[in-house]
């Protein structure tokens, strides 16, 4: 069964087409990035799979199961979404902001169990954030709060992971730890990833499929290793590009 | 951690000692003092002299009434702080209070029968809430001052419109009316209605603190963690919207209780709403009785309408807060 199924997708900011009859099949354990220029409509592509935009027209299904059919709170136990920016400030301590992430898991009438405080440590945890449990999340790095927002999508836990450049703000070794780390793990757990990736070098290290989005509402779609060829990606980014070669891996680079 | 359960609990069992010490210390203290065996001979032998009179028919509804509307108004502070996702939002300040009087006002001067008072109250406490929400929301995001700029115009507004009524009223009138709208409590009992809507709305948000909690870190977010939040803002709507037409049919705008007890007790006890609610509700309570008591002895025999009391404290906080860039809400 296909973890995140989209029919005949149709998508549309004002006048800009940004998709017009998409269909994508993510299997769980797959990893997708999806890129494009900016203001293509990445962003609006992630809320849309994450239920918080309505399409002009098509299916979203979620483990077989129509996105717009399920009630918000077991949306909430299916889907996750990181965003590319968190709201407007309010101080809260990260240990609290991570917690508020159960919420879709939380009974109204019994509260936070013990299962939820052990999963929001480990969450924090896994982020490398044992030591800024108890800090106020405005009083962060941009990185660090990052990596809050991370361990808010681990303690979510949903089969499907939207994520809105992951590794803004990040440093180069977590950006890799991440990427390495995380995804491993979820690709094992047979998770869905879709993540919007500005980087076009991490984009094809780190997923297994590409999703482009050409900016007329057409879309190009398939394997990483047939997607990202010179030309496909020079067309995509509006500019030459030239690959390079290391090993068995290749980079792209401005020409 | 701001609040382990000991310290939360010390909280509350030293607001709850604080209110009662408010309620009763309002009983004793007033141009007409009691004397301790007029108190105990009406105990003794229910023999009710002039002194004991003051106290049951004057004062304890009074003070009553002061903490009902005082509760009500700091929990309407914290719904509308929570809906406009600023912690400078106040019934009072952004002209929901003045909506509330205005229509009350108009029902009144067009001669409705009296039970429509309260409904229309209601509608204009909503209507101006949801004007403040359209106007504000505008640009997108709530920008601090833009919210704030639009309440106080609005206030204005219907500060004018209440204004022109009033010129329009009888000579004889214009006194209790003029007190009346700047927050004044007479002695009369709260009412029933009135408990049962502050009651409604504590339990109501008790139940639903987690999700105030978290719509409180934005919508977006709240709605991608599986909250309702169009169905959440309407009943919180609501919920301000009875409140503060609950306080202002009883005692007038009454200004900045919603403002400043949230605010304190934001520093006392984080901004978790499971206890933030209740807390706010006992310690604007306790305020507005000690409130109503100082506008009944300063110039006594002479009283002064309570809001002029507690905007005398609520000016100086708003300043203060404002000034701090008063646009995140400590934890």
């Amino acid at each position: 069964m296909m973890r995140l199924e989209v029919q005949r997708l149709n998508l549309q900011i004002g006048e800009q087409k940004i998709c017009d009859d998409l269909t994508l099949k993510v299997k769980p354990g797959e990893v997708w990035s999806v890129l494009g220029r900016n203001g293509v409509g990445k962003t609006t592509l992630l809320h849309t799979l994450a239920g918080l935009r309505d399409p002009l027209g098509g299916q979203i299904k979620l483990d077989g199961v129509a996105l717009n059919s399920l009630a918000t709170k077991t949306r909430g136990q299916k889907v996750s979404i990181l965003f590319q920016q968190s709201q407007a400030p309010i101080s809260t301590d990260a240990y609290d902001f991570v917690m508020s992430a159960r919420h879709p898991w939380i009974s109204r009438w019994a509260g936070p169990t013990r299962d939820d405080q052990d999963i929001v440590v480990e969450s924090l945890s896994q982020m490398g954030l044992d030591a800024l449990m108890h800090r106020d999340v405005n009083s962060l790095s941009g990185g660090e709060r990052r990596r809050v927002e991370l361990a808010a999508t681990v303690a979510q836990n949903a089969q499907t992971i939207l994520l809105d450049e992951p590794v803004n703000h990040l440093d180069l070794h977590y950006q890799i730890n991440l990427l390495q780390g995380a995804l491993t793990k979820w690709r094992a757990e047979g998770r869905a990833v879709v993540m919007v990736m500005h980087d076009l070098n991490l984009a094809i290290r780190f997923s297994d499929h590409l999703l482009c989005l050409c900016g007329d509402g057409s879309i190009l779609q398939g394997e990483t290793s047939a997607v990202a060829t010179t030309e496909n990606l020079s067309t995509l980014l509006r500019y030459p590009l030239q690959a390079l070669t290391l090993g068995d891996r290749s980079f792209f680079i401005p020409a | 951690m701001k609040s382990s359960h000991r310290y939360q609990q010390l909280t509350i069992a030293a607001l709850l000692v604080f209110s009662i010490a408010a309620l009763g210390l309002s009983l004793l203290v007033g141009s007409v003092s009691i004397v301790w065996n007029d108190l105990i001979s009406f105990f003794r032998s229910g023999t009710v002299s002039m002194t004991t009179m003051v106290v049951l028919e004057l004062r304890l509804p009074r003070a009553f009434s002061a903490f009902v509307v005082g509760g009500s108004l700091a929990v309407a502070g914290v719904m509308m702080q929570v809906l406009l996702r600023n912690p400078l939002a106040d019934p009072y300040v952004l002209g929901v209070s003045g909506g509330s009087a205005a229509f009350a006002l108009i029902v009144m001067l067009l001669g409705l029968p009296f039970s429509a008072v309260p409904i229309a109250a209601t509608m204009g406490a909503g209507f101006s809430i949801v004007l403040l929400i359209l106007l504000a929301r505008a640009s997108g995001d709530w920008g601090s001052s833009r919210l704030l700029l639009t309440g106080i115009v609005l206030a204005s507004g219907w500060g004018a419109l209440i204004g022109f009524f009033l010129s329009l009223g009888e000579a004889n009138q214009i006194q209790g009316m003029l007190f009346w709208l700047m927050g004044d409590l007479r002695p009369e009992w709260p009412g029933f209605i009135r408990i049962l809507v502050l009651l409604a709305v504590l339990i109501g948000g008790l139940i639903v603190a987690r999700d105030l909690d978290l719509l409180l870190e934005g919508d977006l977010r709240a709605r991608s963690l599986g909250l309702n939040t169009s169905a959440l803002r309407l009943i919180i709507l609501l919920a301000a919207s009875l409140l503060t037409a609950a306080s202002v049919t009883l005692a007038g705008p009454v200004g900045f209780i919603g403002l400043v007890v949230p605010h304190m007790m934001r520093l006392i006890i984080g901004s978790r709403h499971r206890l933030l609610i209740p807390v706010s509700a006992l310690a604007g309570g306790t305020l507005l009785v000690i409130a109503e008591m100082i506008a009944r002895t300063v110039i006594a025999p002479q009283q002064l309408p309570v809001g002029v009391i507690t905007s005398f404290i609520g000016v100086p906080v708003f300043l203060y807060l404002l000034r701090r860039r008063g646009v995140s809400i400590p934890s």
